[in-house]
């Protein structure tokens, strides 16, 4: 019996020194990781005024691998300089990651983001035009409304509509005869709302998840007619190009332009918008070695 | 622990028993597989051929007893006693029996060789195979006998187009060229067709020309005619046409096509040389590709010639003319001053006829980076002209383009001078890229995620119908359930009854609170009977409206003296009952209160 308590005790003072051990550790790794996250995104920012564009990128990415969330300022960055060394997959991904709501861009940085993403989008049509590959057509209004449908304020306001609605509806019945008039219109203007916005924000939430959005991150790359890189070449597509991803097989992704064309890409040519870490083997495969 | 280890050591042991006896079954199994008996059958299809004619060889090694690997047979020397062989084509089976509790097996393999004899003769084909160390024959060797004349062997370089001068009997292959000496790049038209006396319907390409260091385009096929040759008419069947573009110099070989004549006969056309010249050195110039041999023209334009900055227009430089125009090399493209030019888009336009050629056009997208009165450069493209034996280089027209600094000025004027430095205008401020966010530290995101995500958005929305829903549900069962105000109040008077009584059945013993509970509960029984004219009355005018109502005198008078025993022991005169007496004042109340006219239509 002492020889099993003395186990006991060892046992737990070994888990008290892990327990230790592992607070210390999460203790000391948070600023360790911030300040490595900060040098990197320095020596990005030096290598870019030296006008060393491609050691930009690889100091960039290195901070995005060591960041554990999202900075709209890197994204930004990172999809400039790609942008100067004319890779223009990339450069509209990143862009494109800069602008979402994830990354918490502020309002100087979602004006530059925008108008490099315009820059980058003009030499698209061009390379495109020169190269006879598929672009995907520029944003309309239509997709302006679907980003914003798919905001979370749209879906606090439908779900805020519906429950109102449910309250004012109960509070009729109680109050009955004359004061119930007043609120029976109130509870049909917040069922509409509850049931127009509920529907559109239900559809574009379905949308992203069954056909998330993603990027063509070569310069060209040749969409097959089935999956698998002796299938037939149906038609190439320009690096940048924004598309929807339908289905899925290992190592390969069906997608869709805006028009309705589809093939088949290989996994790693597309960069997932939505995606909370992105490890697209191309765009890594572009980025050099840091000297 | 020692115990574990024992354990361990003992599998292990029995596990590498366990292998080695498996591995001892496999070997033994293998040795008695290879003990199997090989023996071999060979026959012809046919014993009597004529030369030209296929003959099918038909060879079947077997192995009985088991085992899989068969070997293979051995041929004689078929090519050194003139024969051409095709094949095998091989089929495999086995069989496996399984008699008397033991088994057999047995793999046949048959190998069919196609033999085409090129001369007369009895020919003994013993044929072998070698199992291990023993080399077993055929138990009887297949003799075949070859009728009619040896084939002809043909001149190895026909003159150009040269038709054939003899007969060469039913049906024959020829094959033609146009030029029987060229140089390199230069093209050389190949013809093949066949001679037949009769209709042969069933005539395949078997093999075809082989073109080793030709660049080889397919030509239009000619057409079916007759000719005569030595006398004998013949049909000229077209078989195949090809340009070829010799890529070396020296002598070269066009090896000869085959055809089948039906199922069983094989005819074989003649090997053509061709004298390929290289291409001479003196003229040449610095660069040259060899490629670039016929007759070219060339020309360029554009598509605007009036332009902004920034604004993209289309140079097309097109090169047309003979000669093998998929593969020319156009040469290096001039320098463009204060324009940026992208990669062409090449298109290609051949000619259909029996020269090879076409117009290759090359499209340029061209951004002009300044203003001003840009100059596209002339091209130069050379190639050799094989007709004049002489180099040619030509050139496109140089070409001015306009180009204005923003939408609303006129474009400058050619003789305007040159600006030293291009000024960035409007449009290239608008094609500046935003400059990166430099800071010294890194602004990071919260990382705070929405609290309303999609999962909880979708439960919240359906929540709030189905709250409503289940509300309203239970609102109409209340209603459903609940009846009428009568029949409400009666379910309210009997629970506020149950209740008294309750309080005083529970007081029976110690007698505390008793009275006054059975009090309250007759006063109520009195009052509820009385209806609504009864609220508030004394005890005297409720007896009275309770007569009015058709009470019978003996439960008033009941009721009354049960009300004041209650008061008597509420306010001392009969505190001393015990609980007996209580027991039976209660069993009264509750009779008057059930079966009494008192209670009548209370509980329906």
């Amino acid at each position: 019996m002492a020889d099993l308590g003395d186990i006991r005790s060892l046992r737990g003072a070994r888990g008290l020194a892990a327990a230790l051990a592992c607070g210390l550790a999460l203790a000391w790794s948070s600023p360790a990781a911030a300040d490595v996250v900060d040098d990197a995104y320095v020596a990005g920012n030096q290598a870019a005024r030296a006008g060393d564009w491609r050691a930009a990128v690889a100091h960039y990415r290195e901070a995005e691998g060591l960041l554990p969330g999202r900075s709209a300022a890197l994204s930004f960055n990172l999809g400039t300089a790609y942008a100067q060394l004319g890779e223009l997959g990339p450069a509209t991904f990143h862009l494109r990651r800069a602008l979402q709501q994830a990354s918490e861009p502020s309002a100087e940085i979602a004006e530059s983001a925008r108008r490099n993403l315009g820059i980058v989008r003009q030499r698209m049509e061009v390379a495109a035009d020169t190269s006879g590959a598929q672009v995907d057509r520029p944003e309309t209004w239509w997709d302006l409304l679907l980003a914003a449908v798919k905001a979370p304020l749209f879906g606090w306001l439908a779900l805020g509509a519906g429950w109102l609605g449910l309250a004012a509806h109960l509070v009729r019945r109680r109050l009955g005869g004359g004061a119930a008039t007043g609120t029976r219109s109130l509870v049909g203007v917040l069922a509409v709302i509850f049931l127009a916005l509920g529907a559109l924000h239900g559809m574009a939430l379905r949308a992203e998840r069954l056909s998330p959005e993603a990027i063509v991150l070569p310069a060209t790359a040749d969409a097959r007619e089935a999956p698998g890189a002796h299938r037939k070449s149906a038609f190439a597509l320009q690096g940048g190009s924004r598309v929807r991803i339908v289905e899925r097989v290992p190592g390969w992704s069906r997608v869709r332009l805006a028009g309705g064309l589809e093939g088949w890409l290989p996994a790693d040519d597309l960069g997932e918008l939505q995606r909370r870490r992105h490890s697209a083997q191309a765009s890594l495969k572009a980025a050099p070695a840091i000297p | 622990m020692t115990a574990l280890a024992e354990h361990s050591r003992r599998r292990f042991v029995s596990g590498l028993a366990g292998a080695s006896a498996f591995t001892l079954v496999c070997a033994a199994s293998g040795r008695a597989r290879a003990d199997g008996v090989v023996s071999i059958q060979a026959q012809l299809r046919t014993n009597t051929v004529s030369v030209g004619d296929a003959v099918d060889l038909i060879v079947e090694v077997a192995r009985e007893g088991g085992g899989d690997d068969v070997p293979s047979p051995t041929l004689p020397d078929l090519l050194a006693q003139g024969f051409a062989v095709e094949g095998p084509s091989t089929s495999f089976r086995t069989q496996t029996s399984w008699i008397n509790g033991r088994s057999s097996s047995s793999v046949r393999v048959t190998y069919v060789y196609y033999l085409i004899p090129s001369k007369p003769g009895r020919f003994e084909l013993p044929i072998t195979v070698k199992d291990g160390g023993r080399t077993i024959r055929a138990p009887r060797v297949p003799v075949l006998e070859v009728t009619g004349e040896a084939a002809p062997t043909e001149p190895a370089t026909p003159a150009a187009n040269a038709a054939p001068t003899e007969a060469r009997g039913d049906v024959f292959l020829w094959g033609t060229i146009d030029k029987p000496t060229l140089y390199v790049g230069e093209q050389l038209t190949y013809e093949l067709v066949v001679y037949e006396r009769l209709r042969f319907p069933n005539i395949q390409l078997r093999e075809l020309p082989g073109f080793t260091d030709f660049w080889s385009e397919e030509l239009p096929e000619g057409r079916l005619r007759n000719e005569v040759v030595a006398g004998v008419g013949y049909r000229v069947q077209p078989g195949l046409r090809r340009a070829l573009f010799p890529q070396r110099a020296g002598t070269l070989t066009i090896t000869p096509a085959q055809v089948s004549v039906g199922l069983r006969r094989r005819i074989g056309g003649q090997p053509i040389e061709v004298q390929v010249l290289p291409l001479p050195a003196e003229g040449q110039p610095a660069g040259f590709s060899a490629n670039n041999v016929g007759e070219f023209r060339i020309a360029a334009k554009v598509d605007r010639s009036k332009v902004k900055v920034g604004e993209p227009f289309t140079l097309s430089v097109l090169i047309k003319g003979t000669g093998n125009i998929r593969v020319i090399d156009p040469g290096d493209w001039p320098e463009l001053d204060g324009m940026r030019r992208y990669d062409p888009k090449v298109d290609l336009q051949a000619f259909g006829g029996d020269v090879v050629g076409g117009t290759r056009t090359y499209e340029f997208l061209v951004i002009p980076e300044r203003a001003g009165a840009l100059t596209i450069p002339p091209h130069r493209f050379s190639y050799f002209d094989p007709e004049s034996v002489s180099y040619e280089t030509i050139e496109t027209a140089p070409i001015t383009v306009q180009v204005a600094d923003d939408g609303g000025a006129a474009p400058a004027a050619e003789t305007e001078p040159k600006p030293s430095a291009p000024t960035p205008s409007a449009d290239d401020d608008d094609l500046l890229l935003a400059p990166l966010v430099d800071l010294e530290a890194l602004p990071r995101a919260s990382g705070e995620a929405s609290w309303l995500t999609p999962t909880r958005w979708f439960w919240g929305m359906v929540a709030a119908p189905a709250a409503g829903a289940l509300i309203g549900l239970a609102g109409a069962l209340r209603r459903r359930l609940a009846g009428d105000a009568a029949s409400q109040a009666r379910a309210s008077r009997r629970a506020e009854e149950r209740g008294r009584l309750a309080e005083a059945e529970a007081a029976l013993a110690s007698g505390d609170g008793f009275y006054p509970k059975v009090a309250q509960l007759l006063q109520a029984l009195a009052v509820d009977r009385a209806g609504p004219e009864g609220q508030g009355l004394p005890r005297r005018a409720l007896l009275r409206v309770l007569r009015d109502r058709g009470v019978s005198e003996e439960d008033l008078a009941r009721l009354r003296a049960l009300l004041d025993r209650c008061d008597a022991a509420r306010f001392g005169a009969g505190a001393g009952e015990s609980a007996d007496e209580r027991r039976r004042l209660l069993d009264e109340a509750l009779d008057l209160l059930r079966a009494s006219s008192l209670a009548k239509g209370r509980w329906d």
